[in-house]
C-alpha cells in the first residue's frame, strides 16, 4: 500500500503538473490516505480543479478542501455585474430550465437555490457558475424534484452498475427508500464513485443519492 | 468476451436511461464490439451526449457516431444568430484565450481555429458551443503550441500515469518523436482512455496525442 509520503509526493506533482492551476500556494497534507488542502487559490475555479486532481491519485480516499479564494484579479466584478454574468451562464446552460433557478451574490460568493427535475441539471448549473473568474465561493442549495414516477428504482440502478464498464457492480449495494437512495460499498476510485453516484441520480424519481462509498486501496 | 447482442441490449438500455437523451429516432448496430449509432438527434448537444452513453456500456471497443441532426424547434437559426451565441460562450469560458480562437459557421456548421498554449484551452473552447442551438457540426482545428517546453516528455507521462489512481500502467506505452506523443496498448474502459489523454496532454510541450489504444474488457 502507498504511504503517505508517496501520495503526498504524488498530488505536489499532479498539481503541479496541472495547467490549469497555479499551484505556488497550495499546501498539501496525508494522513492515512486522506488528504487536506491549505493556502490559496486564486478563485473558485481553481479551488475546484485542485480538487478534481488530488481525487485522481491512487491512494487518495478522502478529501477535506480548505483552499481559502484570494483573488488577484485587479478589476474584480462587482456583486451586480457577477450576477448579471452568472444569469447569463446559467441561460446558455439550461435553456429551458435557468428560470427555475435564482441567483443570491454577496462579496463573490453565489448561492443557488430553486428546484430542478434532475441532478444532472442541478450539476451543470454549479459547474457554469463555478467557471466564471470572479467567483470565491459557490454553494449550490438548489432541489430535485422529479417529475417522472419511480419505476423499480433499486432494479434499474443495479442494471445500469451491471451494464457500465468502470463500475464493480460486485462491490456496490443499492438500498432505496422512497425517493431517496443509499450506495454502500467499495470502489476502486474516485472516477468509479462519481461513476455510480451520477448514474443512481439517473433513475427516474430519484429525489436524493446518499453516497456511504468507500474507496479501496 | 461479451457478445454482440448483449452489448446491444445493454447499449440501447443505456440510451434508454440517460434523461437527456430522447432516444425516439437513434438505432444501434453492433458488430464486434463495434457500436454504430444512426438516425437523428435533436441538436448537437443530443448527439455527443448519445456518444458519452454508449462510451459508458462495458464491452463497447469502438464507437462511429453517424447520428445526423435533425431539429424539433420552431425555426431554423440563422449562420450569424450561431456566430454571435457561439462567441458569448467562449468568452464566458474562456475569458483570457478567447482571443486567440476564430469561430466559422456555415449552414449550421461551426469550425474553430486558431493556435493556444494549452489542449485544455482547445478542449473547453469545443465544450463551451456545443449547446449553442442551431448547431449541427463541430470541427475542432485549433492548434496547439506549447509556449514552454520540457526536456523529458516521456518520463513526465509515465510518471503522470503512475500517480493515477485510474490508469494501469501495466498495458500502456509511452513514445515521443519531438512534442508528439503515442499511446499504445491496452485499456479496460473509456474512462481509463480519457485519463491516459489527460495525462499525456498535460506534459508541457506537447503538441499532439496519437492514441493508438484498444478498449478491452
Amino acid at each position: 500500500m502507498k504511504s503517505d509520503d508517496e501520495i503526498q509526493c504524488d498530488i505536489e506533482n499532479e498539481l503541479n503538473w496541472n495547467p490549469e492551476i497555479d499551484a505556488t500556494d497550495v499546501a498539501t497534507k496525508v494522513t492515512s490516505g486522506t488528504v487536506t488542502l491549505s493556502g490559496f487559490a486564486r478563485n473558485f475555479y481553481e479551488k475546484h480543479q485542485a480538487e478534481v486532481s488530488v481525487k485522481r491519485v491512487a491512494g487518495v480516499v478522502a478529501v477535506a478542501n480548505d483552499l481559502a479564494v484570494r483573488p488577484t484579479h485587479p478589476d474584480r466584478l462587482s456583486d451586480p455585474e457577477l450576477a448579471r454574468e452568472a444569469v447569463a451562464a446559467l441561460k446558455m446552460e439550461l435553456p429551458t430550465s435557468w428560470q427555475s433557478i435564482q441567483i443570491v451574490v454577496h462579496e463573490g460568493r453565489v448561492v443557488l437555490e430553486g428546484t430542478l427535475e434532475w441532478q444532472f441539471l442541478r450539476e451543470r448549473a454549479a459547474a457554469a457558475i463555478r467557471r466564471l473568474r470572479s467567483v470565491v465561493d459557490v454553494r449550490n442549495s438548489i432541489q430535485v424534484k422529479p417529475v417522472l414516477a419511480a419505476g423499480n428504482v433499486k432494479t434499474d440502478i443495479e442494471a445500469a452498475f451491471k451494464r457500465n464498464a468502470v463500475i464493480d457492480a460486485g462491490h456496490v449495494a443499492v438500498e432505496v427508500r422512497g425517493p431517496e437512495v443509499t450506495l454502500r460499498g467499495e470502489v476502486r476510485s474516485w472516477a468509479e464513485r462519481d461513476q455510480a453516484y451520477q448514474t443512481a441520480f439517473s433513475a427516474p424519481g430519484v429525489m436524493n443519492v446518499i453516497d456511504e462509498l468507500t474507496i479501496r486501496t | 468476451m461479451k457478445a454482440d447482442k448483449d452489448i446491444k441490449q445493454d447499449v440501447d438500455a443505456e440510451l434508454k436511461w440517460n434523461p437527456e437523451i430522447d432516444g425516439t429516432d437513434i438505432a444501434t448496430k453492433v458488430t464486434d464490439g463495434a457500436v454504430t449509432l444512426c438516425g437523428f438527434a435533436r441538436d448537437y448537444h443530443e448527439k455527443h451526449q448519445a456518444e458519452l452513453s454508449v462510451k459508458r456500456v462495458a464491452g463497447v471497443g469502438a464507437v462511429a457516431n453517424d447520428l445526423a441532426i435533425r431539429p424539433h424547434g420552431p425555426g431554423k437559426v440563422s449562420d450569424p444568430q450561431i456566430a454571435r451565441e457561439a462567441l458569448k460562450a467562449l468568452k464566458l469560458e474562456l475569458p483570457v484565450t478567447w482571443e486567440q480562437i476564430r469561430i466559422m459557421v456555415r449552414e449550421g456548421r461551426v469550425v474553430l481555429e486558431g493556435t493556444v498554449n494549452w489542449r485544455y484551452v482547445r478542449t473547453r473552447a469545443e465544450e463551451a458551443i456545443r449547446r449553442v442551438p442551431g448547431i449541427v457540426d463541430i470541427r475542432n482545428s485549433i492548434h496547439v503550441r506549447p509556449a514552454i517546453i520540457d526536456g523529458d516528455i516521456k518520463s513526465g507521462v509515465e510518471a503522470a500515469f503512475q500517480r493515477s489512481a485510474v490508469v494501469d500502467t501495466d498495458h500502456i506505452s509511452v513514445d515521443v518523436f519531438g512534442t508528439e506523443v503515442t499511446l499504445t496498448g491496452k485499456v479496460r474502459s473509456w474512462v481509463e482512455r480519457d485519463e491516459a489523454h489527460q495525462a499525456a496532454w498535460s506534459a508541457p510541450g506537447v503538441t499532439s496525442v496519437i492514441d493508438a489504444l484498444t478498449v478491452r474488457h
